[in-house]
């Protein structure tokens, strides 16, 4: 079963291989360090559209792990 | 939007399909260049651990050369939204996607996911596409298509076909990839090796068989038998899991935002995919075979 833990080490395990650098850079993301409790930490958002899809994407900043909660205000 | 919010200093996450026109679509893109900010577009199979782990098994060869890939979106679904009485003006806003001039219907809402895993796959873009769409379904006047298909072409000869229709939803969503050794099935998270795998009663069987050690049994029956999907199951490309693809899209975008930077990558994945299903659009309506004009390509 694929959980977040194991997620997180797929991801140690791609970051390792060549497939990583030439076809799918962007996970290399999941292995930075996590963000700490600096001001310079905060990531402010704000959501235009809050439709179906808009909304959904809405609720699923929401659930994100952080270790500071942040606020989607609807524009 | 996207750029006046990228002029403003600010990293933008924008749900596929990019924009309209092909112009649009640069801009968009030369616009996260001119500003430095990030652009990452709603694709989240790119954050999907089963397409991850395949991905890897491909670039690692152990599919083999890939040969086909063919996906398509069945669905059976209303997009029409109720216009307040009296209020018909509000119909091309609450209905846009029924409008060429906003949509390009189901090449827009839905191939372009397809289309960047397929582009992805390849590591590259089509060199042309060939497409055809017609409405079956639509009570009320739309001026997109409810059932298109299309068959994208790369530079090596290998196609990519889709079709969607929303028309009935039985067959549902479904992404197949095809190589020399083995075969995908991404969307229920299923791999095929060539050979199939064989129990230790069949070999013994099969053993015995090959060393003559067993009676001749006398086969009869019809001579043509159809050829059907194989019953071979398959195994799972990963073992199940418990994680939304869209909220680690979402996580990842704000880990970008953290670090101040995504690669070039990201944002390339998402153009290419909406200017072939803009292209696909074309194709249709055109009935001839389309191809992305140098300015565009990416």
């Amino acid at each position: 079963m694929i959980d977040r833990r194991s997620f997180l080490k797929q991801m140690t395990i791609l970051a390792g291989s060549a497939t990583m650098v030439q076809s799918m850079p962007w996970i290399g993301v999941f292995n930075q360090p996590a963000a700490g409790k600096a001001a310079s930490d905060r990531v402010r958002l704000g959501v235009i559209g809050m439709g179906d899809r808009g909304y959904h994407l809405a609720q699923q900043l929401q659930v994100i792990r952080s270790p500071r909660p942040f606020t989607s205000i609807p524009v | 939007m996207t750029i006046e919010a990228l002029d403003l200093g600010m990293h933008v996450f924008c749900e596929k399909a990019m924009a309209r026109t092909l112009a649009d679509t640069k801009r968009m893109v030369d616009a996260r260049k001119r500003t430095g900010r990030i652009l990452q577009i709603g694709h989240q199979r790119m954050f999907n651990p089963v397409y991850l782990e395949l991905m890897e098994r491909i670039k690692r060869g152990e599919m083999g050369a890939i040969a086909q890939m063919k996906a398509y979106w069945h669905r059976d679904s209303e997009w029409r939204r109720d216009v307040p009485d009296g209020q018909p003006e509000l119909d091309r806003r609450l209905n846009w996607r029924h409008y060429d001039e906003y949509s390009c219907g189901l090449w827009t809402e839905l191939a372009s996911h397809h289309l960047q895993v397929a582009n992805w796959i390849k590591g590259s873009q089509p060199v042309s596409v060939v497409a055809r769409g017609s409405n079956l379904r639509w009570t009320k006047p739309s001026e997109v298509n409810d059932n298109v298909a299309g068959i994208f072409t790369f530079d090596d000869g290998m196609s990519f076909i889709f079709d969607c229709t929303n028309n009935n939803d039985h067959y549902g969503m479904q992404i197949h990839v095809t190589g020399s050794k083995a075969t995908a099935e991404i969307e229920t998270n299923r791999y095929f090796t060539d050979e199939e795998p064989v129990s230790d009663a069949m070999k013994e069987m099969i053993d015995s068989v090959m060393t003559d050690t067993s009676e001749t049994i006398p086969i009869g029956g019809s001579t043509w038998i159809p050829e059907v999907r194989t019953n071979y199951g398959g195994n799972e490309i990963v073992k199940g899991y418990d994680l939304d693809d869209t909220t680690l899209t979402m996580e990842a975008f704000v880990r970008f935002i953290r670090e101040g930077s995504a690669p070039d990558e990201l944002v390339v994945q998402g153009y290419r995919a909406t200017v072939w299903a803009l292209l696909a659009s074309e194709a249709a309506k055109t009935g001839n075979p389309v191809t992305l004009p140098d300015e565009f390509r990416m």
